[in-house]
């Protein structure tokens, strides 16, 4: 079986999915979602303070936590619908378009055709998650649940 | 090099191709001929490894298309009639998927693309959008997809359905020049004048079942019992010409003019030289003489109503 990064049909999905503006665009669009929704979280936590329902103490830790905990949902289920129904759109939408017959007629096993319909159909949402990895690792380690050692390190102080 | 055996399909209780045994040499182009539900289509998505046949074998360059799918289709190229492309996709990154598709060796794919778009004429269109293009350029770039891994055999199915004249013309010098590279092509269609002067043998499909098939020149004399000739002759022969045709056994259906007439004739070509050295013994000044040949659509008229067999 080919490599997936070398899989023609993987390699398809990322020419034309992936296209520099649609990229650019995408990336763009899930900054400005990870902006939006940190402030959400913010307003959540400055709102309970507000309203006396919490305390002062660990407020930026518990934003970065409610912040990370919904990139991680959010992402999750992303992956998960977005992910599964593009994979089954992908035959059906190849039959569609009649270009299934010229897939079946060149030489590449059901396994290949499999991989690289499972890599290669939905990576815009690989794509968007890859975006939002850094913005998620950021809150998760500020939120003290992602690293130990930071975490560790942290309370050791 | 294309050799189907028994071959039968069956649809549920639809019989659409029936006992269907056929072989095609090498550097042949066999023109399928048949309205439409004939059995052509399922013929060729038999013979591409699309369809599994009920019964029967379809080879291809020797090798069982049913058996080893995928051994068998690295020696085809397959066209259908429709414009089944990849709109997101630029022209050559079309190319370089079906290239890789093939498993064709990777540092040979650039110089492989770039040759059969010039073959198909689409240089100026190398980095557009295949969704931009015409479908005169559809159909050259799906040929182009077809050829990319130098297939033996060509399996063409109503390649020119939909296409404008022009496109048509392109087409049909598209596959000469394939032909001419020495490629196998099966070729279908109802546009019988498309096959006109291309095909090296026909096959004649009605009803799942092959009704003749063979060179054109074979089939030709099969469903010619009588062959017409037409002659013409200068000054005022006709008289004379009308009594040394009507002498002999072999012609019937003598219809002369001013000048020109027709005639048929039973006997074979090598019989018709001493009905033209008659009339030049007879003093006729015969301007020409010869036989009328049939087109395929007229073979095929003739033969899809039985009149043969």
């Amino acid at each position: 079986m080919l490599r997936f990064w070398n899989n023609p049909e993987f390699v398809r999905h990322r020419r034309a999915e992936l296209r520099p503006a649609r990229a650019i665009t995408v990336a763009a669009v899930v900054v400005l979602m990870c902006v939006l929704l940190g402030i959400a979280c913010w307003s959540f936590e400055q709102a309970q303070l507000d309203r006396g329902q919490r305390a002062e103490q660990g407020f930026a830790r518990d934003t970065w936590l409610l912040l990370y905990y919904w990139l991680m949902g959010l992402q999750g289920v992303a992956l998960t619908f977005w992910t599964l129904s593009s994979c089954a759109q992908s035959v059906s939408g190849e039959r569609d378009r009649k270009t299934w017959e010229f897939q079946r007629t060149t030489g590449l096993t059901a396994a290949e055709l499999l991989v690289g319909k499972l890599m290669g159909e939905p990576i815009l949402v690989y794509f968007a998650v890859a975006c939002a990895a850094p913005i998620t690792l950021i809150a998760g380690r500020a939120g003290f649940r992602w690293a130990p050692w930071f975490q560790f390190s942290c309370s050791s102080r | 090099m294309i050799e189907f055996v028994h071959l039968r399909k069956e649809f549920d209780n639809v019989l659409a191709v029936e006992d269907l045994s056929l072989a095609i040499p090498p550097g042949e182009i066999f023109g399928l001929i048949g309205p439409n539900g004939a059995g052509k289509t399922t013929t060729i998505r038999m013979a591409c490894g699309l369809l599994a046949p009920t019964l029967g074998r379809a080879l291809i360059a020797g090798v069982d298309v049913a058996e080893e799918p995928e051994r068998a289709q690295q020696n085809i190229g397959y066209l259908s009639d429709f414009f089944a492309v990849y709109e997101d996709l630029k022209v050559w990154e079309y190319l370089d998927f079906f290239a890789h598709a093939y498993k064709m060796p990777g540092a040979e794919i650039p110089a492989r693309i770039t040759e059969v778009i010039a073959q198909v004429n689409l240089e100026v269109k190398r980095d557009a959008m295949i969704g931009g293009l015409s479908r005169g350029m559809k159909q050259r770039l799906g040929i182009a997809r077809a050829i990319i891994h130098r297939p033996k055999v060509m399996l063409l199915d109503e390649p020119a359905s939909g296409l404008d004249p022009k496109a048509r013309l392109e087409l049909r010098n598209l596959l000469r020049g394939l032909r001419d590279q020495g490629a196998t092509i099966l070729i279908s269609s109802h546009i019988l004048t498309e096959l006109e002067g291309f095909c090296t043998s026909i096959g004649i499909m009605e009803k799942g079942r092959m009704v003749r098939s063979g060179s054109i020149e074979e089939v030709t004399a099969a469903a010619a019992s009588q062959r017409r000739v037409r002659l013409s002759w200068a000054g005022n022969s006709q008289a004379v010409v009308e009594e040394k045709l009507q002498r002999d056994p072999r012609v019937s259906e003598v219809s002369l003019a001013a000048g020109a007439g027709t005639f048929r004739f039973s006997g074979s070509e090598e019989d018709l030289a001493p009905v033209l050295a008659g009339l030049v013994a007879a003093n006729v000044p015969v301007t020409s003489f010869g036989e009328v040949k049939q087109t395929v659509e007229q073979l095929y008229m003739k033969l899809s109503t039985h009149e043969v067999m």
